[in-house]
């Protein structure tokens, strides 16, 4: 295992080298592309290299009439209610799942996992009818909302990792009088809490690029989020010009820089929360 | 005293959960009654005690435009206050959600779609409004009534037009000059027109490195053509007649502009130019000839060559398409009095100008059309020929406006692009569209 | 109160937030559609009781609608299953004893990171015919590529290339589960004189099978609800005009966007969406 040939070697390097740069083209075009400069962009001879580095392109969205610091705050506000919501309400329910015995907890917990099952499809015209009748057309709300009732997935995911703390120190603080809730916040939480971080990593990374949702929701430019927004930007013609596609690139590089960071800082607690539970292969 | 704490925390979990909720809307979302947001019509808005929200589509100078006409009007009616919702694309389908969620806009930028509305009774009549202020719309948009036929159904009108102008041609004088072909008129027919573009298109071995002529799948390119040829998309009883002689004619010609004579760009080479208009191509000087509406200008001003403006050609009879938008109130207004205070003002001589001093767009009024500060406009080049706009108004064909003008144009976009692409061939296509045109109406 | 009443309130208080949503949300929210989709409501005039009437329109006229479903399933099945072997086949080079492979990992990552919005606004001009870098680039070994977007036999394998772009995000969970696989299995199968790739096929795939499963179902998932790229490449600027050309890309969510949100058939969209469901 740890010895390889020279042939094995090379070829080894050599498909993970070429693999590379061909998944890395398309963002170095990206790249490229939103630090052209405007003259470049209407005669559409963007190059692979860059050649030009208008940097100034990425002060210019913020300070033009389609306001990318309007979109980048209310994608803000988004993204943050939606990682509180999923991970406050979920981990609660988890808890209550994993721990607390009632009548009727197998027939929800079956319920609950049924709707992982239900394709989105089927809720989509009489959640987006409900949200308009209750006059939440143009706002966050309907994107929003949904997450303070908890995600069926990473109920799922919780529960397990909770079920696997001893029970025993649900017990000794019980004897020291902690009631449920107290137990959640005081054991629970700080157990589970690089879990926590993956459902809020999670929960990021699911809202961050939302499309569909505000695409239904919002009309208003003045609220629409940075996906949207960057979208618009793309589709909107001026008369007689052809969409500025450097902007539309620096507005899709404002959208993946996050991303990227979120990988990054984030890698450790997904690993951890590798996706069935920790312990795969051996069982 | 556990259940107390039980309760406390219910408590406390349903307030945090209306807080979170709640947050976020405050700052963005003003509420039906609130006043206009900020930024937009400042001064008046302390004062504005009936809001008004207006609904428009379009570009930034729209937007500014539009800004500005309204400004002009709380000027002079401080007790109003408007808020602008600007809806750059999807606008219908936006527009519909705002309805159904009943927050609609009071004012409807409306445009061929006026029936979807209409017909569900989204809008309402006008004309009492107009008896009530004694408008005369013929004085007001010329003897044919301009749009107001098109946005009327059994002679009730829904919508007062507000920016109009017909499909007109745009041709690059230098490159006509150039190749030593006479400027375009209205008596032009599709084969002096086709002569024209074989001329004015230069090669480059199999490139193409200008276009004489430009259009596409948008469907007042096509459809002008249908009409020139004496053909029609309805009958006059309303029922589809896209597979007649004269259509399918007319298809195959402005198809042959691309793939027989190839003097036009085919979708394929409007990908490789990042753009699916011919607007910008014109204004890049890559085209010398292109057919667009009158708001194509604005993207003109600053051009290096020189250029002007024609009544559209003709084979059988002269034909364009009349189009622009108007407004239209919301059955659900709270201040439908007020809304068309301001509609009266949009499309009066007054709130008309700025449409002008902007260069956004023809006007709908015809006095404001036939101003001077229309018709001499200072452009970068020479004067234009303004009166081409006019001339073409009288060419315009009545366009088939139908509740279900989304779906036709689906079904038209979907047959016409393979035809476009020169995957199917034009008869079997217009064959099809009217069959599915024959289910959909008869639904 | 007893001890065991207790915790079952608890149980309930805890659990309201998620049965509320799931009664608003998703089973109520399922009858009202069942429901919606016999009637021929508009969302905005009075809803019209037409039976199975949507129902029927589907099955025998509908052909757009089954087109969608079929090039829904082709893309989803193509695209999972292709994205799959790839980093499987990734995987196994990866896997290997290589310098810098957490270093690979992140290169092939970045471009999971990039969300669908800008992912679709880049991919649209690599696919361009003639000045897309895809096309120039199959130029270089004299390929003269296809249109792409623009052409129906084309357009779908384009999403599906678009697809493997993405392949990182499925590398790093495999990687994940090959790290907890303990070397002696290797160190075993190595004194049997197994090759590096026979250990892959022996030792690490069955044991990634879990793995593999899952990332395929949560793939399909993904796939199937395909609706963004659509939006975003296949439009021609029409404002109706979305899943070309010939509706050769049309998939289920865009034809349920349609239907819904631009024709406003409320009661055909919910149909479409129950037909799914079954």
């Amino acid at each position: 295992m740890n010895r390889m040939g020279m042939i094995d070697r090379g070829v080894t390097y050599l498909f993970l080298t070429v693999l590379g740069l061909l998944l890395a083209a398309p963002f170095v075009y990206m790249i490229s592309m939103a630090l052209s400069s405007d003259a470049t962009s209407a005669q559409l001879t963007f190059t692979f290299i860059p050649r030009e580095f208008e940097f100034g392109n990425f002060v210019r969205v913020f300070t033009s009439r389609l306001n990318f610091g309007r979109f980048l705050w209310n994608s803000l506000i988004l993204v943050f209610f939606a990682v509180i919501g999923q991970v406050f309400v979920s981990s609660l329910v988890a808890y209550a799942f994993a721990r607390l015995r009632a009548p009727g907890k197998e027939v929800i917990f079956i319920l609950l996992l049924s709707t992982l099952m239900i394709p989105a499809e089927v809720t989509l015209i009489p959640q987006f009818v409900l949200f308009s009748k209750l006059g939440w057309v143009n706002t966050l709300l309907p994107i929003i909302v949904p997450n303070f009732f908890g995600g069926a997935y990473n109920i799922f995911l919780l529960r397990q990792f909770i079920t696997r703390i001893p029970v025993e120190l649900d017990e000794a603080a019980q004897i020291d009088g902690l009631n449920y809730f107290g137990i959640y916040a005081r054991i629970i939480v700080p157990l589970i809490f690089p879990a926590l971080v993956a459902v809020a990593i999670f929960t990021f990374v699911w809202n961050w690029g939302a499309f569909f949702g505000p695409l239904i929701y919002i009309n208003d430019v003045e609220k629409m989020p940075l996906a949207l927004g960057v979208q618009i930007l793309s589709a909107t013609n001026s008369a007689g010009q052809i969409p500025p596609w450097n902007l539309v690139m620096v507005g899709a590089l404002i959208l993946t820089v996050p991303m990227i960071l979120v990988y990054f800082f984030g890698q450790r607690f997904m690993d951890q929360f590798s996706l069935t539970g920790g312990s795969v292969g051996v069982k | 005293m556990k259940l107390l704490k039980v309760l406390a925390i219910a408590v406390v979990f349903s307030v945090l959960i209306a807080a979170c909720s709640a947050a976020p809307v405050a700052p963005a979302a003003p509420a039906a009654d609130a006043p206009a947001v900020e930024g937009q019509a400042t001064e008046a808005a302390a004062a504005g005690s009936v809001p008004l929200k207006l609904s428009f589509w379009g570009s930034d100078l729209d937007s500014q435009v539009y800004q500005q006409r309204v400004d002009q009007f709380i000027a002079q009616n401080p007790d109003v206050s408007v808020e602008l919702i600007y809806i750059p694309s999807d606008y219908s389908q936006k527009v519909q959600t705002m309805i159904a969620g009943g927050t609609p806009p009071d004012i409807i930028q409306l445009s061929e779609d006026v029936h979807s509305y209409s017909s569900k009774g989204q809008i309402i009549p006008l004309n009492d409004y107009i008896a009530q202020d004694n408008i005369d719309l013929k004085a007001r948009y010329g003897e044919t009534g301009g749009l107001t036929t098109a946005y009327s159904a059994d002679g009730t009108l829904y919508a007062m037009p507000d920016r109009g102008g017909a499909l007109i041609l745009y041709y690059n004088k230098d490159m006509f000059d150039q190749a030593g072909v006479a400027y375009p008129t209205a008596d032009w027919t599709w084969q002096e027109f086709l002569d024209a573009a074989q001329k004015l298109t230069v090669r480059d071995g199999d490139a193409v490195t200008q276009y004489g002529f430009a259009a596409g799948g948008w469907w007042p390119w096509w459809m002008s053509f249908i009409y020139q040829n004496g053909g029609a998309i309805l009958d006059a009883s309303g029922k589809p007649v896209v597979n007649s002689p004269e259509v399918v004619e007319a298809i195959q010609f402005y198809n042959d502009l691309v793939y027989k004579h190839k003097v036009a760009p085919s979708p394929e080479d409007y990908a490789n130019l990042g753009t699916n208009s011919p607007d910008p191509l014109f204004a890049q000087g890559k085209v010398a000839m292109s057919t667009t509406g009158f708001w194509g200008i604005g993207g003109l001003k600053d051009a290096t060559f020189n250029w002007d403006i024609a009544p559209l050609f003709r084979n059988k009879a002269p034909a364009t398409v009349l189009f622009g938008s108007g407004f239209g109130i919301s059955k659900d207004s709270k201040h439908p009095e007020a809304a068309w205070k301001l509609i009266e003002y949009l499309t009066s001589e007054e709130g008309q100008a700025p449409i002008v001093e902007n260069k956004q767009d023809a006007p709908a009024n015809i006095a404001t059309l036939n101003s001077d500060a229309f018709l001499q406009q200072s452009w970068s080049s020479k004067p234009i020929n303004m009166a081409a706009l006019g001339q073409s108004a009288d060419a315009a064909f009545a366009l088939p406006l139908t509740p279900k003008w989304n779906e036709m144009m689906s079904i038209f976009d979907t047959e016409l692009g393979e035809v476009f692409a020169n995957r199917a061939e034009v008869q079997p296509a217009m064959d099809s569209i009217q069959q599915q045109l024959e289910e959909l109406f008869a639904q | 109160m007893t001890r065991k009443k207790k915790e079952a309130l608890w149980f309930y208080l805890l659990v309201l937030p998620w049965l509320f949503g799931f009664v608003t949300l998703t089973l109520g929210a399922m009858i009202y559609s069942f429901a919606l989709s016999l009637t021929n409501w508009d969302l905005f005039t009075t809803p019209g009781f037409v039976g199975f009437d949507n129902y029927v329109r589907l099955f025998t006229k509908d052909k757009i609608f089954w087109k969608a479903v079929y090039n829904t399933l082709f893309y989803a099945s193509i695209s999972v299953v292709a994205g799959m072997l790839f980093s499987l086949c990734i995987g196994y080079f990866l896997n290997r004893p290589v310098r810098g492979s957490s270093l690979y990992r992140t290169l092939y990552y970045i471009p999971a990171t990039v969300p669908a919005v800008a992912s679709a606004l880049l991919f649209k001009w690599l696919l361009a015919p003639d000045v897309g870098l895809i096309n120039r680039f199959l130029a270089l070994f004299g390929i003269d590529g296809p249109a792409w977007l623009l052409d129906p036999a084309w357009v779908k394998p384009a999403l599906i290339l678009m697809s493997l772009w993405t392949v990182g995000a499925s590398i790093t969970l495999l990687m994940a589960g090959m790290k907890s696989i303990p070397t002696e299995f290797y160190e075993a199968a190595e004194l049997d004189g197994a090759s590096p790739p026979a250990q892959y096929y022996r030792i690490t795939l069955p044991l990634l099978t879990p793995v593999i499963f899952f990332n395929l179902i949560i793939g399909m998932i993904g796939a199937l609800q395909i609706f963004t790229q659509i939006y975003i490449m296949t439009g021609n600027g029409g404002a109706s005009s979305m899943g070309g050309p010939n509706n050769a890309s049309m998939m289920i969510v865009p034809y349920l966007f349609n239907n819904g949100f631009r024709f406003y058939k409320m009661g055909y969209a919910s149909a479409i969406a129950w037909i799914l469901f079954y």
